[in-house]
């Protein structure tokens, strides 16, 4: 008889990390996936990273997962974002080799001990008196144990459409899992439809470059993995491929606009919600008619770099329409198209079934990660596995379970905001979402997170060693800087002025300089009294700091201020129906999320401050 | 308690008037329609119905209308009865529907439940608290202006600004490589700089509603035993401090609020000022000065045989007082005219207390003047002030920052005065930012 300490179902982005997290931990763990040759495939652009996204990368990285160390080892292209708008919101994406990326992936993960990897379909779901005790395969054998995280993306009741083709699958190649999801609708488990799109891939020899503007990678070839950037060496680039930039044009959305009606999106064939951020290119020339031309990046996407993929052109039109308006872009006059576009419509479960730990409320033991949950994105993916990985392995070894505030991590911003709003659309990371942007940062998830992950169990000595030298060379450097005194008579003074407009008045820091927004570290490296320099890498985060020291301040006393009742618990066994006063609106909806804290409470949509202080006085009042 | 009780209430002023109206909010309201009224009602039709008492006797004709919850005031099922006003037949028909089918509302409750049912916002619900604890018509007027949503109005118009220029630097921000739209420096100056004047605007006729909201205060002075207990006691109609002629018994100050026609006032009657080493008196009349401090006027009396001398006139510049009349008391032993004169600017009442000369024309006078100069402005609350005020700093640190080139935190201080703004009048703060992105800019690839 099979027995582990923790199942996880899907070896996708979530799956994978939540696996190898787990073992980490030292619990015993079997990753049972549909097959070893598709773990850690990416389905749609190998790209990680970008605005929000490489946030919750770097937290990963942070609690030693993998997403960004394979990235860093599977790059074609690595690029630094908002280089120039400060670096609260500057963020890495590294465009990778796909069949690179899945290999590095499927080798972590054999690597890893108390990990074990099993091919096959998981079919149902083995329940004993309301007890989880494993999962059944396709094939009637049983695996056992004591947790079960499941992370099977977007193969629940997966549904491809291209043109009027429709017919049932994961992703384009894979099999859909309809009889795993008969189990969830069996025990009452709230599903709801979404769809995502994906463009046609086009034959790279067929595609006439002479024309097309180049996009190559930065100077600097920034890495994801705090391994790489912080803690030691960068790896090289595996073969370093450019992007090209073309453009649709009005022959394009004619083509698009005439044929609208063979499109399952506009003739009612498909009503599920799509993530706004990732339109088709049907919805863009719909809904931006007034546009004459969109941007289509055209992306390697392997090394053998024989497929391109043109990013901006999801599509599910028929696919001789795909071809006929492909034609029409500059570059692209006699592409071929080797896999069409399609969209696929899944099956996911309403996140407020999970709590902030990514367990099921209905059965105990039971985890979620993953575009199951809702969220679209392989960063969201590989952050939610994670922590689902991490709770599991706590519930085995009978230890408190984690997962971070909002003024932690993005992770934390995140799993909040899907526990208690849910979603209404495939939702992805924007840092717009995180009210404590300018703490959240790229450069110190290691900061934030990696002592906590080293008490958890999940981080190794040695990555816990590397993150004290950090912070030891930050301070050290920052004090240097502190002593380090500027006279206004002084020499540097009248250099200052010349160069900076900048007119001491009284004696000034040579760190306080930093605090200037047009002064960087390398500028005052340049002045006479600087002295030795340890390692500019390690002054470029002391500037940081300084630059949003006083606004982290200031956050501190929100926050602190906020807490008091942010943190006020609600009693797990609070009937709010037997609250007078609230709405039934707010009964509702307060009754299906059960808030742990005031805080969450209050970020639920339609629950206004005066029902927050109507719950605070009846807390109150209970509790004596 | 789960079900909501059914409520109901008189909902007109008290006294006569030409239509008297009750109404009727709850479950209940469709028994009463059927047992009480003796038909069914269509929603929103003027039904005549006569109402008997139980010897069948007509107490009045009266229009029925009926609201189907949730299209009502409350949110609920909601009954108005209109009837000719009389308080007699008024609390007859009130009596029969709370006998058996509802309970008398407490103040205030028809709004709550209107606002817990989402029928209005927070600050319309702040307004109607304002209005019905208005201290004056023109106060109440200025909540009615609130309630209409002008208020709301504005801070939508605001918040819809502030949004457009979140969406655009959030846009810029988190879609770089996207077709992105244009944001300059100078853009976002005109932007912010625009806002800054709205609020600036706004929160000046806040704060003339916060005054608007107070009851004008008149406190009476001049010297011991020249009638100030006296005149305060005709004012307020009732025996409101303690009259006697030995000198300085009033010693504390006296607050009451008293209706002069239609609009309230406070009075503070004091005691008297005079040179004294009497310790008690002395704290009289410290009590005395301050209250002075609060005044909107001060009416200074003196006893009109010994006339305004320059003892008054000292105790009027060392007071610093500056919006006074002279009111010349005990004219029954003068025989001076009841009338009104005004000499240098400053106006003299010639009055009587004991014989009720001339105090009919100083009421007159005084309740034309207890209303505030502004009565356009809607009511708004400290807690708006409060937000406004905090979303000023916000957008002048945004100003900052832009001079300085710092885009990600321009974008904070512009978060932060959204939601200030969003604190008054609801709404997401994320997800509002999300559609307004979305629908302006072409984003994602
Ligand atoms: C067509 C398409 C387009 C997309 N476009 C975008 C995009 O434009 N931008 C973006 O950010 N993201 C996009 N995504 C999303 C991104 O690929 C996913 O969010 C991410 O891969 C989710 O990771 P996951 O681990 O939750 O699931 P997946 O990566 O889908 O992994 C699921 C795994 O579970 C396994 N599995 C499923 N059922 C079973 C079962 N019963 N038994 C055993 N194993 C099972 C599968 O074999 C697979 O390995 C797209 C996805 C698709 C399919
Ligand atoms: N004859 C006359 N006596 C008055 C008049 N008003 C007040 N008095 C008397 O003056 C005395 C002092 O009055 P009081 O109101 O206590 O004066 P205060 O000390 O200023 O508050 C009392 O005996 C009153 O009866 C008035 O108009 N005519
Ligand atoms: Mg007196």
């Amino acid at each position: 008889m099979k027995k582990f300490d923790v199942i996880v179902i899907g070896g996708g982005h979530a799956g994978c990390e939540a696996a190898h997290a787990a073992a980490r931990a030292n619990v015993s763990v079997a990753l049972v996936t549909m097959k070893h040759e598709s773990i850690g495939q990416m389905s749609c652009n190998p790209a990680v990273g970008g605005i929000g996204k490489s946030h919750l990368a770097k937290e990963v990285d942070a609690l030693d997962g993998l997403i960004c160390k394979i990235a860093d080892y599977s790059a074609l292209q690595r690029r630094k974002l908002n280089a120039s708008k400060g670096p609260a919101v500057q963020a890495t994406r590294i465009q990778t080799c796909r069949d690179t990326y899945k290999l590095k992936m499927q080798q972590a993960i054999d690597a890893q001990k108390n990990l074990s990897v099993m091919e096959g379909m998981v079919s149902n779901i083995i329940l004993d008196n309301e007890v989880l005790r494993g999962v059944v395969m396709s094939d009637g054998s049983k695996v056992f144990a004591k947790t079960v995280v499941l992370t099977t993306g977007t193969f629940l009741g997966g549904k491809i459409h291209i043109g009027d083709k429709s017919f049932s699958a994961g992703r384009l190649g894979d099999n859909a899992s309809n009889a795993l999801e008969n189990f969830f609708k069996k025990h009452g488990f709230s599903l709801g439809r979404l769809k995502t799109g994906t463009p046609p891939r086009i034959l790279k020899s067929s595609i006439d470059y002479s024309l097309l503007e180049e996009q190559g990678s930065d100077k600097n070839k920034p890495c994801l993995s705090y391994m790489h950037d912080h803690y030691g060496q960068t790896p090289n680039i595996i073969s370093e491929i450019p992007c090209h930039i073309t453009y649709t044009n009005n022959e394009t959305h004619k083509i698009i606009k005439d044929n609208q009606a063979l499109s399952p999106l506009y003739n009612g064939v498909i009503d599920s919600v799509g993530p706004r951020y990732c339109p088709s290119i049907e919805d863009k020339v719909e809904r931006f008619y007034d546009k004459d031309a969109h941007q289509v990046f055209l992306e390697p996407e392997t090394l053998s770099d024989k497929e391109i993929y043109p990013n901006g052109l999801s599509t599910c039109l028929p696919e001789d329409v795909q071809l006929s308006f492909l034609r029409t872009i500059k570059g692209l006059e006699n592409c071929e198209i080797t896999q069409p576009g399609y969209a696929i419509e899944y099956s996911y479960f309403d996140p407020r079934g999970l709590t902030k730990y990514l367990e099921t409320k209905k059965i105990k033991n039971l985890f979620f990660a993953g575009q199951i949950n809702g969220t679209t994105g392989y960063e969201e993916a590989a952050a939610q596995g994670i922590i689902a990985g991490i709770n599991a392995s706590c519930s085995v070894r009978n230890i408190g379970m984690w997962c971070p505030n909002r003024d932690q991590a993005y992770t934390g911003v995140m799993i909040d905001d899907l526990v208690t709003l849910g979603v209404t659309e495939p939702y992805r990371m924007f840092t717009s979402r995180a009210e404590h942007r300018l703490r959240l940062r790229e450069d110190n998830a290691d900061e934030r997170l990696t002592a906590i992950g080293h008490k958890l169990g999940v981080v190794s000595s040695e990555r816990l060693l590397f993150l004290k030298n950090k912070i030891k060379k930050i301070k050290a450097e920052s004090k240097r800087l502190e002593e380090i005194k500027i006279l206004p008579s002084s020499k540097v003074s009248s250099i200052l002025e010349k160069k900076f407009n900048l007119k001491l008045k009284n004696v000034q820091t040579m760190k306080s300089l930093l605090k200037m927004s047009d002064i960087e570290y390398k500028d005052i490296q340049e002045l006479e009294s600087f002295g030795k320099t340890i390692n500019s890498d390690v002054g470029h985060l002391v500037a940081i700091q300084e630059r949003y020291e006083g606004y982290l301040k200031r956050q501190d006393q929100e926050v602190l201020n906020s807490l008091k009742t942010q943190n006020i618990k609600i009693p797990e066994q609070i009937i709010y129906n037997e609250i007078k006063g609230l709405s039934n609106e707010a009964k509702e909806k307060l009754s299906e999320v059960m808030p742990h804290t005031l805080g969450q409470a209050s970020r639920i949509s339609g629950v206004t401050p005066a029902i927050i202080s109507l719950l605070r006085i009846y807390i109150k009042k209970h509790s004596s | 308690m789960t079900a909501k009780e059914t409520i109901a209430a008189i909902s007109t002023a008290h006294g006569k008037s030409a239509i008297g109206v009750i109404r009727v909010s709850g479950k209940n309201v469709l028994k009463i329609t059927k047992d009480f009224i003796g038909s069914e009602l269509k929603p929103r039709f003027a039904t005549n119905v006569k109402i008997r008492d139980k010897s069948n006797t007509l107490i009045d004709d009266v229009i029925v209308i009926y609201y189907k919850g949730p299209s009502s005031y409350t949110g609920e099922d909601m009954l108005e009865i209109q009837s000719h006003g009389n308080p007699i037949t008024m609390d007859f028909i009130l009596e029969q529907i709370c006998d058996v089918y509802a309970r008398l509302s407490k103040p205030g409750e028809f709004t709550e439940r209107a606002f817990l049912n989402n029928k209005i916002d927070l600050v319309q619900a702040e307004a109607i608290a304002d209005l019905i604890n208005a201290s004056h018509i023109s106060a109440s007027k200025a909540a009615m202006i609130t309630l209409q949503g002008n208020f709301s109005k504005n801070i939508k118009l605001l918040i819809e600004e502030v949004l457009t220029l979140r969406a655009n630097i959030e846009a810029c921000i988190n879609f770089p490589e996207d077709d992105s739209p244009e944001n300059s420096n100078k853009n976002n100056f005109n932007a912010i700089n625009s806002l800054i004047a709205k609020l600036s605007k706004l929160i000046k006729s806040v704060d003339n509603g916060i005054v608007v909201n107070k009851t004008p205060i008149i406190t009476i002075i001049g010297k011991p035993n020249v009638g100030k207990s006296s005149l305060a006691n005709l004012l307020l109609g009732e025996q409101g401090s303690i009259v006697s002629s030995t000198p300085g018994t009033t010693r504390d100050a006296l607050h009451h609020e008293v209706a002069l026609a239609k609009n309230n006032i406070t009075i503070i009657d004091t005691a008297g000022l005079r040179k004294t080493s009497d310790s008690i008196e002395l704290q009289g009349i410290e009590i005395t000065k301050k209250s002075i401090n609060t005044a909107s006027l001060v009416l200074y009396v003196v006893d009109d045989a010994l006339g305004f001398d320059t003892e008054d006139r000292a105790l009027i510049t060392e007071n610093k007082i500056n919006n006074y009349w002279v009111v010349n008391n005990k004219i029954d032993l003068t025989g001076a005219d009841p009338t009104m004169i005004k000499i240098s600017n400053v106006s003299h009442f010639n009055i009587s207390t004991t014989q009720n000369l001339g105090i009919d024309n100083l009421k007159k006078k005084l309740s034309e003047n207890s209303v505030p100069d502004d009565e356009t402005t809607g009511t708004a609350r400290l807690r708006h002030r409060e937000h406004l005020k905090s979303c000023l700093e916000n957008l002048y640190m945004a100003l900052d920052c832009n001079n300085n080139l710092q885009l990600e935190l321009v974008a904070e201080e512009l978060r932060l005065a959204h939601v200030s703004l969003v604190a008054i009048m609801g709404g997401d703060v994320n997800e509002d930012l999300l559609d307004k992105i979305f629908s302006d800019f072409c984003i994602g690839k």
